[in-house]
């Protein structure tokens, strides 16, 4: 019998902190390299739906459209463009992931959980903000808003795909049946853009809805997002980052003990 | 399958009476672990240890797992044989740390993987059966960032990289993206890429699916390149002729239970002195008649195998010969017993191999 002395296969075990930032970057490669497909479909749809969003706006209206609705449409519309990814998109490829059972691989990759997540919000940002400009542009163009850009712009962003990936990634990895999640993801979205006062002010929904709106993230996105673009707001702005951080949590608090969970 | 159960559909043909002699019975695998191998590792490493494995899946109460002991030493590569719904691909789940144990320990090394499945995912690597996500990804680009998510330095996994492409032929689709891979040569960047930066185990969920015979020998030879280097091979699979020619040792699973261990030799000692007579019948001939020295038959689709004494040859070519004359066979062949024939007797099934028409 031959014998072959090589060296051993033992790989070191790996932890810290410089293994956590390798293994969040790396992970960002895999998720881009493995959706590069889609990437860029993805951010042309979102610019052409936050300025298609911005310009329909004006349809709804047979005469002048009101200042305050002009507002609301202008920095509304922003926050929706970052927050589909994560609350919607996010869900639906790990759904994906589950019906291709490709999702078993993917969890068995010697990488932290939250790497995962990191690469995710990577890839939000990274779609979301071109299309977040793009409808604030279209809305100084088509209504003249003025909006004065102070530097809260860069927390408000990322702190609404923050929120939007960690509920997209919790839903995603909680909700075992893809169909569900998709589905929730969907009504999510529904109730965003229709029934929350990200694109709308509050006043104009109906009570209930108002009080069960302040519950929820949405409203808060459009208070950090209106805060930082220079436009008063009637809520709490620090109570809004509040809100979010707290969503954020859960959603990170619910996605762990999901992609944790062994069956 | 109970023993004597239908086969395929058919009338059952098999006898199953219990283990062949020489062959390690669960109780007795502690003894065997000290088994000589012919992996050629010398060097140390991490031993994988199950032990008393069980697994009740919660919804539906199956007992996948029960009461599984066995080990895996550095260098050497282990075959897990055993039909569909056996229990080998739980098994391997758990000491991925994908599937939690319901009882029993696993150990690798001196890791606790079942308190620690973030440790079993650094020292594991696994191939599972199911295709992986690489649509997007060209083949080399696909080996490459799973070795850097593995924890490869970027030198040695490009390195690497080229040496398995190199390996297993694959350089005519290096810069192919995932969607335009044939099944086989997308399993074989499977495998590339989960031993471009291998664990101290590997664990392989069929890896020679949909892969042609060519470079199922590539393919075969890297797995034992895998063991030269000291990487313990958990190998996963149905096919057990192939898997006669490349596992050091192999246990067969059927039920959640560890029916038999040992090496591939071992499982054939009892039948040293017996020959198996392979018929080709004709399609939708009747079972024919056994003559009584046929110590044990099986027959998956129109092939039919039976094992016979070897001192008995003469008479059964005669009859044999006398089927053929008869048109209820085509052909026959006459060869020496292999590990398939030890599967049957152990599970009551040919494996797939033998379904199809591989015996």
């Amino acid at each position: 019998m031959a014998t072959v002395a090589l060296p051993a296969a033992t790989p070191r075990l790996r932890s810290g902190p410089v293994e956590w930032l390798r293994s969040c970057a790396v992970m960002a490669r895999w998720q881009l390299a493995s959706l590069r497909l889609f990437i860029p479909m993805l951010a042309a749809v979102e610019v052409l739906a936050g300025v298609g969003f911005v310009l329909g706006f004006g349809l709804f209206f047979t005469s002048r459209v009101p200042a305050t609705s002009v507002v609301y449409c202008a920095t509304g519309v922003p926050v929706i463009t970052l927050y589909i990814v994560g609350l919607v998109f996010l869900p639906q490829v790990v759904g994906m992931q589950k019906l291709a059972h490709t999702y078993e691989f993917l969890q068995s990759e010697p990488v932290p959980r939250s790497a995962g997540f990191v690469s995710w919000y990577a890839m939000n940002l990274l779609v979301g903000v071109p299309g977040m400009v793009a409808s604030l542009i279209a809305g100084w163009l088509r209504f003249g808003v003025s909006l004065h850009v102070s530097a809260a712009v860069i927390p408000a962003t990322l702190l609404v795909c923050l929120t939007s990936s960690a509920i997209g990634f919790a839903m995603g990895h909680a909700v075992a049946v893809p169909m569900v999640s998709n589905v929730l993801a969907q009504v999510l979205n529904f109730v965003a853009i229709g029934f929350s006062p990200i694109a709308m002010p509050a006043g104009q929904l109906p009570d209930w809805l108002a009080s069960l709106n302040r519950g929820l993230p949405f409203g808060s996105m459009g208070t950090i997002m209106r805060s930082a673009l220079g436009v008063a707001t009637p809520d709490s702005v620090p109570g809004a980052y509040a809100l979010l951080a707290g969503w954020t949590c859960a959603g990170l608090l619910l996605a762990a003990v999901a992609v944790m969970r062994r069956g | 399958m109970p023993p004597g159960g239908a086969l395929n559909g058919r009338m059952p043909m098999t006898s199953v009476n219990g283990p062949a002699a020489g062959v390690a019975l669960p109780k007795q695998a502690a003894e065997e672990v000290g088994t000589p191998v012919t992996a050629t590792w010398t060097g140390s490493g991490l031993r994988l240890c199950v032990t008393d494995l069980r697994k009740t899946y919660k919804r539906g109460g199956v007992v996948a797992n029960d009461g599984i002991t066995l080990e895996v030493a550095p260098g050497e590569v282990y075959g897990l044989l055993g039909p569909n719904g056996a229990g080998k691909t739980t098994l391997v789940k758990q000491v991925i740390g994908l599937l939690k144990p319901t009882s029993g320990t696993i150990h690798l090394g001196p890791h606790d993987l079942v308190a620690h499945p973030s440790v079993a995912r650094q020292l594991c690597s696994y191939l599972p059966q199911a295709p992986l996500p690489i649509d997007a990804l060209h083949a080399d680009e696909a080996i490459e960032l799973t070795g850097l998510i593995r924890g490869g330095e970027a030198a040695t996994v490009r390195r690497r990289t080229g040496e398995l492409i190199e390996a297993l032929q694959l350089d005519s689709w290096r810069r192919s993206l995932g969607t335009r891979l044939s099944g086989g040569v997308r399993r074989l960047v499977g495998f590339a890429m989960v031993t471009v930066s291998p664990g101290a185990v590997v664990i392989l969920d069929e890896p020679t699916n949909d892969v042609d015979p060519l470079r199922r020998r590539l393919l075969w030879n890297e797995i034992r390149r895998l063991g030269e280097r000291g990487c313990g091979v958990v190998l996963v699979t149905h096919n057990v002729l192939e898997a006669e020619k490349a596992v050091d040792r192999l246990a067969i699973i059927d039920h959640g239970r560890l029916l038999a261990e040992g090496t591939p030799s071992s499982f054939k000692v009892e039948s040293r002195d017996q020959l198996r007579l392979h018929l080709m019948l004709r399609p939708d001939a009747p079972d024919p008649e056994m003559p009584g020295l046929v110590i044990r038959s099986s027959r998956t689709g129109n092939n039919l195998v039976a094992v016979i004494p070897e001192a008995d040859a003469a008479v059964a070519i005669a009859w044999a010969r006398n089927l053929v004359d008869a048109g209820t066979a085509e052909e026959y062949g006459l060869g020496a017993t292999t590990l398939e024939d030890a599967y049957i007797k152990l599970t009551g099934r040919a494996s797939l191999d033998g379904e199809n028409g591989g015996s």
